[in-house]
């Protein structure tokens, strides 16, 4: 079928570095997977009918926002249980990880995926704005703030 | 390194810390024949055991409770049942249509009081139900409205077509089955189902020792454990289960748990059975605190508010912190929740909020976590009042929602749309000062009415001002007739608050500003960048700092005790480099030790107060300006001596790179606590009169 077809083919072009961003933004490979696997779906359907060249685009904003909608559905639910937050499934030691990574990992969603996608993904601002619906100002402000955040992490870590 | 550069380095090798399936592609082909693509990643590694223990539980219990053993004769013709045996009782979605739903999100249907309460992928849908017979009756409803796309909506349509037309029930065991012409629901009995000690006692032969009904609801947690809240009876407070697996050695094992963050304690009054363990900063945030509550297999259901109570103090060394929400809930009380908007672009806009009831005051605040943008104590802030009660509510959050909880039996708190108005009702703007009018929003409900306050402001919202192409601004500062290139054209400078994306303005003070300015003198702003911090900013002054005869933006970051500036570069069009507005950032090495790292943005105090002093001056201005900087702080009153800093800069602009500041020199000395700075800040200098 052609939309299978498709779907295959879009799927060996960019699963991998999908995967790889979806890794950074969740730290998490299984989830990174899900995340993944979540957005070719809900993209089959129009794969065909775009160009080229904007495939990886189209999937990575959909991956992008199927993560920060599921984070933004977990916070909800952690949100009602003040005294209780998910624990994190991971088969990733947390020791093994990068530090800058961990730093990244706990920056708020929306700040996370600016930072992959503008220090991973090499995005301008712009479309980074696109991706994420938002202004380019707030994608500035939120590098800004994500940065400052790293920042004063990394100094801590060096002091501790 | 720049920490952009380490970054960059750091997620390339993130990103290769973990490799994708090697059967990636199957699993999306077996996922697409699903009938729902969000798999359930959980349920079979997590907490199997227990899972399938309480659904056990739960089958047994509501058997018995309804109707004794299961009459295989149901099986194949329904029989007429009790008008109340499906009372009570929750259900999640196995099948429909005879798809298999057990990997999809969960979808339950719950029973109580005579109303009942579906749910799809999208939305929620309830009212009041009967049983005639074998077939379930409802009537009126109501029905939430978000969007529902493709397989999704045709999902919702069935299931909520098929509870609607009168189907048909088969209950045998722990199965009910709904059957019309609008299709087949299969339900399960839900895992989290509501269990009396009785039930429990009768099915697992344990001794409960809770204090009574203990309703659960459970949740899905993405990329988590399966949950089940409690809410304590009587209360507003929820407590979290995680349904963990089954013994104690697979919960230890549970990966990515940090040994040393972890309280195993036994809890007082439900045996050695039930663990608590505490995860997080515990200690950092007590209001942050994050404890999930391991159960072993066979263990009762615990009397949560005793749970709260040992955690409270074991754990955390206080007591329960849960006060004032943590109260009983008189008759038919209402309760008003201040419900805290969603974090969007603002997302370190914390809303204020504090309410009066009656004569009590309580406030929500906002606290940053990682990896959660804002989160609260309680998100919603609520307390029960007595109808009646005056109550006030000052907030700048978008809306105020009453509710009804209900105490519907023994340790059951229902929560319903509230049917009438506390006594008096007053909503007031954040700072407390002006009474905000008020809308009611009727919605029909089925034998209530529910209502929605709506906050509606007296004036129309602040929309900002527009002050060039696509660059609307709040809080704005104003400055005109700069001369930035000396010659003669007069330019323009603004400070202020980007809109939000709703078109509104944000309200918070530390709302991220931005300066603008007018690059070609036609008196619109054409070119912008982020201020560091704002408080009270505002367009200050131009100089030539560099000494090449264009001028660099002195920006007023904050007005309060002591005055900070900040310095932007401003380039004309035409350079090799675009025209626009620049921070100045200071160029390595800098001057660690005197509060200039390199890689930041050139920031400068003038003045100071109390324990923090600094003064300016330059020297050579305006043909090779050297800025020379001064500055020390009082560590604390008892100490001694202090360090006084001293660094002479210069500005550094090559027409094709950023403009930096670069450090000449710098010296620091400890000196005694009484010794002046070496200099103070001249009334005029630097072609600037600064605010000190």
């Amino acid at each position: 079928m052609e939309t299978d077809d498709t779907l295959r083919t879009a799927f060996e072009r960019h699963h991998e570095g999908l995967f790889r961003v979806a890794l950074l933004m969740t730290g998490s490979a299984q989830e990174a997977e899900d995340v993944v696997q979540e957005s070719f779906l809900k993209v089959r359907s129009k794969l065909s009918s775009l160009p080229e060249d904007q495939v990886h685009p189209y999937l990575r904003a959909t991956v992008v926002n199927e993560w920060r909608s599921r984070a933004r559905r977990q916070r909800r639910l952690t949100s009602r249980l003040p005294l209780l937050a998910p624990a994190r499934v991971d088969t990733t030691p947390f020791e093994e990880r990068d530090e800058l990574w961990q730093l990244v990992l706990a920056l708020p969603p929306r700040q996370r995926a600016c930072v992959v996608l503008r220090f991973y993904e090499d995005l301008p601002l712009a479309e980074i704005a696109d991706v994420l619906g938002c202004a380019v100002g707030t994608v500035k402000s939120q590098l800004h703030r994500a940065l400052e955040t790293v920042r004063e992490g990394r100094d801590d870590a060096d002091r501790g | 390194m720049p920490i952009e550069d380490d970054l960059r380095a750091s997620l390339r090798r993130a990103a290769g810390s973990a490799e994708p399936p090697g059967s990636a592609w199957d699993q999306l082909v077996d996922r697409a024949e699903r009938p729902t693509p969000t798999p359930g990643t959980t349920r079979s590694r997590i907490g199997a055991g227990l899972v399938a223990a309480v659904v056990t539980i739960a089958a047994f219990a509501l058997v018995f409770r309804a109707f004794g053993p299961p009459d295989p004769a149901g099986l194949d013709e329904p029989v007429s049942l009790p008008a109340d045996a499906l009372d009570h009782t929750r259900w999640l979605l196995d099948e429909l249509d005879g798809v298999s739903m057990a990997e999809g999100p969960e979808l339950d249907l719950a029973f109580e009081g005579g109303e009942y309460s579906a749910r799809s992928e999208c939305n929620d849908s309830g009212g009041r139900y009967g049983i005639e017979g074998a077939t379930l009756t409802t009537s009126g409803g109501s029905q939430t409205d978000v969007g529902c796309q493709g397989a999704a909506e045709e999902r919702q349509a069935a299931i909520f077509g098929v509870v609607r037309s009168s189907p048909r029930i088969e209950l045998t065991g722990a199965t009910l089955t709904l059957t019309s012409e609008a299709g087949v629901l299969r339900y399960v009995t839900h895992p989290c189902s509501l269990l009396t000690d009785d039930e429990v006692e009768r099915a697992t032969g344990d001794r409960v020792t809770s204090s009574g009904l203990v309703p659960l609801e459970l949740m899905r947690v993405p990329g988590g454990p399966r949950s089940c809240s409690y809410e304590v009876p009587g209360t507003y407070t929820s407590v979290g289960v995680h349904v963990q697996p089954s013994t104690l050695e697979e919960f230890h094992a549970t990966p990515d748990r940090d040994p040393e963050s972890n309280i195993t304690i036994p809890v007082e009054g439900i045996g050695d059975e039930a663990y608590i363990e505490g995860m997080g900063s515990i200690s950092v945030f007590r209001g942050d605190h994050y404890v999930s509550i391991g159960l072993q297999h066979g263990a009762g259901t615990p009397d949560v508010t005793r749970v709260l109570e040992d955690l409270a103090r074991a754990a955390l060394g206080m007591d329960p912190a849960i006060d004032p929400i943590n109260e009983p809930v008189p008759d038919d009380a209402l309760v008003i929740w201040v419900e805290a908007p969603e974090p969007d672009d603002q997302v370190f806009q914390a809303p204020a909020l504090r309410a009066t009831f009656g004569d009590r005051e309580t406030s929500l605040e906002a606290i940053e976590t990682p990896g959660s943008e804002i989160a609260y104590p309680s998100r919603d802030l609520g307390v029960a009042v007595p109808v009646g009660t005056p109550v006030i509510v000052r907030t700048d959050v978008d809306r105020v929602v009453i509710r009804q909880l209900v105490d519907a039996g023994p340790g059951e708190l229902v929560e319903r749309s509230a049917r009438r108005l506390p006594g008096e009702l007053t909503v007031l703007d954040e700072p407390g000062e002006v009474a905000i009018a008020v809308s009611y929003e009727y919605l029909e409900g089925v034998g209530e009415l529910g209502f929605t306050v709506q906050v509606a402001p007296d004036e129309p919202p602040d929309e900002g001002r527009v002050i060039g192409p696509g660059l609307r601004l709040c809080d704005v500062q104003r400055l005109d007739g700069l001369d930035l290139f000396g010659d003669g054209s007069l330019h323009v400078a603004w400070t202020g608050a980007p809109i939000k994306d709703n078109g509104r303005c944000p309200t918070a003070y530390d709302t991220p500003h931005v300066v603008a300015l007018d690059l070609d003198a036609d008196g619109s702003a054409d070119s912008w960048t982020d201020l560091p911090v704002c408080t009270g900013c505002k367009p200050y002054a131009v100089t030539d700092l560099g000494g090449d005869g264009s001028n660099e933006l002195i920006v007023l970051l904050q007005w309060n005790s002591t005055p900070q500036y900040g310095i932007y570069d401003v380039v004309p069009n035409g350079l090799p480099r675009a025209g626009g507005i620049y921070p100045i950032f200071v160029e390595a090495p800098g001057a660690p030790d005197a509060g200039l790292p390199a890689g930041e943005p050139f920031t400068l105090w003038a003045g100071g107060d109390e324990g923090f002093a600094a003064a300016i001056r330059c020297e050579g201005y305006p043909d090779d300006p050297r800025l020379v900087l001064t500055w020390t702080l009082s560590r604390s009153p008892e100490a001694t001596t202090k360090v006084i800093h001293l660094t002479t800069l210069r500005l550094d602009e090559p027409d094709a790179s950023g403009a930096s500041v670069v450090v000449v020199s710098t010296s620091s000395r400890e000196v005694p606590v009484a010794e002046p700075l070496p200099f103070s800040t001249p009334t005029e200098t630097c072609g600037v009169i600064w605010e000190l």
